[in-house]
């Protein structure tokens, strides 16, 4: 079904739509998986039927033809694509994350970056690593951005920088949007798995950004966005609960994708030097089904109930405090630990052939892995995070809540 | 300043312990630098723990090499160099550029980029590229003076080598700053 929306000539699908186009998809994103991490890169067609499918309209505002859709939608999406394939997944999460940190930006930076071309992508860092210089209505910035995923596909970047005075010194931090075309870009992404999510460097020397392309990143972390357009609910959000969930959603579809290729071959797969001829008749390797298939229910449970405390606290247009968005932390660590241990023992319970490499099992395994080491979902980071709130204590360990 | 032939040569052949002058210069808490030059044979750089200010206006600073080092012979011919003040998390770097090794084996496997033409350090807690302003004798030393031509900041702890063991200032986390730098800190770290 579709609904029609306050705008004008666009029509902005269900969200159960636009999850059916992206699952119509998996095939074809499935297909150029090996191409892609052999680029380093996602194959261009995989992108290009992504987009066409408003894949990464799911995060821009419906002023420029977006979807404007939630939290729960991006997991779903996210899910969708990880299901097919990792790396793409992560472009696809990391693209329309960044497009949801756009629309946090004054309308008249959001106009910059869709006004004239609504189907460009933003890729970003929230590291300031970078040096900016008070100028007038502005900011010279200088720096080296690492793990820019989506950056060969994005005409815009948001990228953290300290906020300093006419002094030089550092009074603030925030987030720059700036065009593509003004930086540079280095292949630095060479790694073991997530390979094709192309996370490169990007470089910025001297590069002049406006007043209204800079966004305070403390007043974010609190609920303070620049946007004037305080009546859509997406962009209420919780900044970091959201920053941190997004990262959960390719996991869960990694997980799903390997549960379905280790039970689809259980019935014709033997079990190496023991007297099973089918996997499937093991009491062991049901229990290991079993356990897996729980883990990953588990995940998923604890993805959802995060997403929901972000997606209704934004209807209901208030912030969530400080306890609930140290527990979406430890949800996203939560949803890792699982899905990690459910394919660890698919793994097993399938056997050295997973290996293969024309065995998809290795690289959900591989990108799985890598994508679970994000650094502001590592499970015993968030789970100190949230212990700390729950315990009421005043040496909590990171801005980022 | 002085130079050696105004100073009573009995005075220079020393009569001191060098052991005992190497124990004391031991005791000084120095700074742990890397080096860095280019020319046609790729990068260059070396440890150093001589870095020191020499100047504000205009900004220079001085590093010493020993006159058998490949590197000054690059740097004098090259007549640029850049100084990274390693950060406490790279010690291991330190050891790798004050072992035997190429410019091409120490850099392999180091994490640098390019910055005004010079090779530096990722992640080091500062960066100065500089022009050679001037050199000075120094007995079995060169002393290089460095013309300060861009130097940028990172909020981390420097590496720092007293006694001969590798640390940081021991009171790095009192120093006055905001609250907002260790916000930056904590968002910058690997």
């Amino acid at each position: 079904m579709t609904t029609v929306t306050d705008t004008p000539h666009i029509t902005v699908p269900a969200a159960d739509e636009i999850v059916d186009r992206v699952r119509e998809l998996q095939p074809l994103l499935a297909k150029n998986s090996a191409q892609g991490e052999a680029d380093r890169r996602v194959v261009e067609e995989s992108i290009t039927a992504l987009t066409e499918a408003g894949a990464f309209k799911i995060a821009q505002p419906r002023r420029y033809g977006g979807y404007e859709t939630s939290m729960r939608t991006m997991l779903d999406v996210s899910a969708a694509v990880g299901a097919a394939d990792g790396g793409t997944a992560w472009v696809v999460t990391l693209c329309n994350v960044c497009a949801w940190l756009t629309g946090l930006f004054p309308e008249q930076a959001q106009d910059e970056v869709w006004a004239t071309t609504p189907d460009a992508k933003v890729s970003g860092v929230l590291s300031p690593t970078a040096e900016a210089v008070k100028v007038d209505g502005g900011f010279k910035v200088t720096g080296r951005w690492y793990y820019n995923s989506g950056s060969w596909h994005a005409s815009w970047a948001v990228l953290g920088i300290p906020i300093t005075n006419a002094d030089g010194d550092v009074v603030d931090q925030g987030l720059a949007l700036i065009p593509r075309a003004d930086l540079g870009f280095e292949e630095t992404w060479f790694v073991a798995g997530m390979r094709s999510s192309g996370s490169n460097c990007l470089i910025a020397t001297d590069v002049f950004v406006p007043d209204h392309r800079i966004m305070p990143v403390p007043a974010a972390i609190g609920g303070n966005y620049a946007t004037e357009h305080t009546d859509e609910v997406l962009y209420r959000s919780a900044f970091v609960p959201l920053l941190s969930l997004v990262l959960a959603g390719p996991q869960l579809g990694m997980g799903r994708k390997a549960l379905e290729l280790v039970t689809a071959k259980a019935d014709t797969k033997a079990i190496a030097y023991t007297f099973y001829t089918a996997q499937s008749d093991s009491v062991a390797f049901q229990l290991q089904i079993a356990e897996a298939a729980m883990l990953i229910d588990t995940a998923h449970l604890h993805a959802y109930r995060a997403a929901d405390d972000i997606d209704s606290a934004a209807v209901a247009g208030v912030y969530p405090d400080e306890l609930t968005r140290t527990r979406v932390r430890a949800d996203t660590g939560w949803v890792l630990d699982h899905i990690t241990k459910a394919i660890n023992i698919l793994i097993s319970a399938h056997g050295a052939g997973s290996f293969g490499e024309n065995n998809p099992l290795q690289r959900i395994w591989r990108d799985s892995n890598v994508a679970a080491r994000h650094a502001v979902t590592l499970p015993a980071v968030n789970y100190e995070v949230y212990g700390k709130a729950l315990l009421g204590r005043d040496d909590q360990i990171t801005p980022l809540i | 300043m002085s130079t050696a032939s105004d100073i009573d040569p009995a005075v220079v052949a020393g009569g001191i312990d060098p052991k005992r002058f190497r124990d004391l210069m031991a005791r000084v808490c120095a700074p742990v630098t890397i080096v860095t030059t280019t020319d046609g044979d790729g990068p260059h750089g070396a440890t150093a723990s001589s870095f020191a200010a020499l100047s504000q206006d205009p900004p220079l600073v001085t590093v010493a090499f020993d006159r058998r080092s490949a590197l000054l012979a690059r740097i004098v011919a090259t007549g640029r160099f850049g100084i990274n003040l390693l950060h406490h998390g790279q010690e291991d770097l330190a050891m790798r550029f004050a072992s035997r090794g190429t410019g091409g084996e120490r850099f392999a496997g180091t994490p640098w980029h390019t910055d005004t033409g010079l090779p530096r350090i990722d992640d080091a807690a500062a960066w100065v590229s500089c022009e050679r302003y001037n050199t000075v004798d120094g007995g079995d030393h060169l002393l290089l003076i460095g013309l300060v031509t861009k130097a940028c900041n990172v909020e981390r702890p420097p590496l720092v080598y007293a006694n001969r063991t590798f640390g940081t200032h021991s009171r790095f986390s009192e120093r006055p700053r905001r609250p907002i730098v260790d916000h930056i800190t904590a968002c910058t770290s690997d």
